[in-house]
């Protein structure tokens, strides 16, 4: 009865609830397209907003629109990729090299192999070197730009699920090119992998000479870092680094913000979980003659709290179906995997809140309250 | 069934605390009629809340049935079992459908569907209350009063929303109910609704005195309305 009155009186309640869910989703959107934006020296994301054109499609779009000379070999790169025999190809993740790096490319492609090819893709350097379990892992092991709460979910899933028997870390430059920011992330790292790094010895950087300087940096401590790895049992067999051109960055970004990280979409997901719950919540406790009515006829507090509940689980799993449908459908099924770990998370959560509400609710309802306020409203 | 022994209600309005029924002693017997008189504010609607176990009392004992009700668990199952109440305003979701409405204190389609023929609203079932008549809404009302059989009816103001022969009706189903048994407590401020009833009882600034017994009770049965199972 009370799915029924809800259905019958709260439509503009679910109305809300998804505008919730989809406000939060373009949250996060915002968000990532304002880190496109900010890096994005050239204008490419400009057209890529008229577009309207979510980023997972920049591929195809850097396809057409590229003209600048130093995207020519995005491009080639990209073409070349995509016929490669055997390569399911998502996206391509640039890595230029400079400063006396061997030139190499890194392919990502849809079950999150990473291949190393040489200059001519005739062979593969490191053949499938690295299959992280999850994204996550993926960002920590990539050395992802990791800001915000999500160091310490990153690292804590870095720390847990580091497999010791990879022999393979790959590092990013980027943690030594843009100073403070970056070194708070490789002091992050830093700590995850037990403080063994000296930190001091990259806080040098200056911003003029800043990309010069970082290069110079990752060829004079890749044997330190490599061998301070090595003193906390890791093994690293190289270190590949992303030079700072607007190309690489922009691509190295897409890569980190494409793996998006779990923690992110986990506070997304839960804050409009806990948003609309409350939203719900409100209404039900504070204005709804239903209850009023079901306490006036004498059900007890645990079966109208019951109710409740019952309500508040559909439309949780209601919730996370349509999180898990957008999400998909931005994110053209990536990460299936995440977001099934990230839904039921979320489910899980927003079931104990809504446990921990309903509780709350009824030992807070003014049964007496209620109940005359009931009996003294002028008939309609 | 009903003992009221001295019961107080005093209630707080800021720092001043306001008596609103004062020593307030009512015996009524299974299969009674009773009829509670006076003006606005004199605490009748009050005294019908507090032997329907929608209010506490201050001070003073409420019996029901030989059973003192003292806390909230007490009050709710009197709501919930043995008392059933119809209000001015009729109390209904009027978003849901006259059945639905019904079925929300007990669930019985069959029975529910007995009682909107007994009463004259069948084929109302499926119609939104919003879209009733003030009449039709307190046959419903009645209807979802008398389908978890209870034992006693209170009626407060039953006739407030309606017009004169919407009332008159409503006033001779009451009739027919407690014919057949229903204890029934109906409180109004219509004189001619109280004379036609008898056994009057008249609060005057929370205090109650009898007034009239029931002998000069008027019985005048719809004779259309067979038999109600109560």
């Amino acid at each position: 009865m009370m799915i029924k009155y809800f259905i019958k009186n709260s439509w503009f309640y679910l109305v809300i609830k998804l505008l919730v869910v989809l406000l939060l989703m373009l949250l996060i959107y915002l968000q990532n397209f304002h880190v496109f934006y900010k890096i994005d020296q050239v204008g490419i994301f400009n057209s890529f907003f008229k577009e309207n054109t979510f980023y997972y499609s920049l591929v195809p779009l850097l396809d057409e629109e590229i003209t600048m000379d130093h995207y020519e070999d995005v491009n080639t790169i990209y073409h070349k990729m995509k016929n490669y025999d055997g390569v399911n190809m998502d996206y391509l993740y640039f890595q230029r090299a400079a400063g006396g790096w061997e030139t190499t490319y890194v392919l990502m492609d849809k079950d999150y192999y990473i291949r190393e090819f040489d200059e001519d893709f005739k062979s593969d350097i490191y053949p499938c070197v690295l299959k992280p379990s999850t994204w996550t892992n993926f960002n920590a092991y990539m050395g992802a730009p990791v800001v915000g709460t999500n160091e310490k979910f990153t690292g804590t899933l870095f720390a847990k699920e580091y497999d010791k028997s990879t022999d393979i870390i790959i590092l990013q430059d980027d943690i030594f090119i843009y100073g403070d920011e970056d070194l708070q992330y490789f002091q992050t790292l830093n700590t995850y992998i037990g403080g063994m790094i000296d930190v001091s010895i990259v806080n040098d950087a200056d911003a003029e000479n800043a990309e010069i300087l970082a290069y110079q940096k990752i060829e004079e401590y890749k044997d330190f870092i490599i061998q301070e790895f090595k003193k906390i049992g890791i093994d690293i067999d190289f270190l590949v680094q992303n030079n700072s051109s607007v190309v690489s960055t922009a691509d190295d970004y897409i890569a980190n913000e494409l793996s998006i990280n779990m923690s992110r979409n986990l506070s997304f997901g839960l804050l409009f979980i806990a948003g609309s719950v409350i939203l719900i919540k409100y209404f039900i406790f504070k204005n709804n003659d239903f209850i009023a009515t079901s306490l006036y006829l004498g059900k007890s507090k645990f079966n109208i709290g019951l109710s409740i509940f019952n309500v508040n689980l559909v439309l949780d799993i209601m919730d996370v179906v349509l999180f898990y449908l957008l999400h998909n459908v931005v994110y053209d099924g990536y990460r299936i995997n995440n977001v099934l770990v990230i839904c039921s998370i979320i489910l899980i959560m927003a079931i104990l809140i809504d446990i921990g509400t309903v509780i709350y609710g009824m030992m807070k309802m003014d049964t007496k309250k209620m109940l005359l306020i009931l009996r003294s409203k002028e008939a309609d | 069934m009903i003992e009221l022994k001295s019961v107080n209600k005093v209630v707080k309005n800021g720092k001043n605390t306001l008596k609103i029924l004062d020593d307030i002693n009512l015996k009524v017997r299974e299969g009674e009629f009773v009829t509670i008189v006076g003006a606005s504010g004199s605490g009748k609607s009050t005294l019908l809340n507090i032997i329907g176990g929608l209010d506490d009392i201050s001070q003073g004992e409420y019996w029901f049935d030989g059973k003192k009700i003292i806390k909230e668990k007490d009050r709710m199952m009197l709501r919930r079992k043995d008392v059933a109440m119809i209000v001015q305003n009729f109390a209904l979701i009027s978003t849901l459908s006259a059945i639905d409405n019904v079925n929300m204190a007990k669930k019985d389609e069959r029975y529910a569907l007995e009682l909107f023929e007994k009463l004259n609203i069948d084929g109302l079932e499926d119609k939104k209350v919003k879209y009733l008549s003030g009449g039709e809404k307190q046959r419903v009302a009645i209807a979802r009063s008398l389908i978890k059989h209870p034992r006693l009816l209170l009626a407060d103001e039953p006739t407030g929303a309606l017009d004169s022969k919407t009332s008159t009706q409503l006033i001779d189903l009451l009739f027919t109910l407690n014919k057949q048994g229903l204890t029934i407590i109906l409180v109004t401020h219509n004189k001619e609704i109280a004379q036609r009833i008898g056994n009057i009882y008249e609060i005057i600034d929370g205090k109650m005195k009898k007034v009239s017994d029931n002998d000069c009770t008027v019985s005048i049965i719809s004779s259309n309305l067979g038999i109600f199972k109560v």
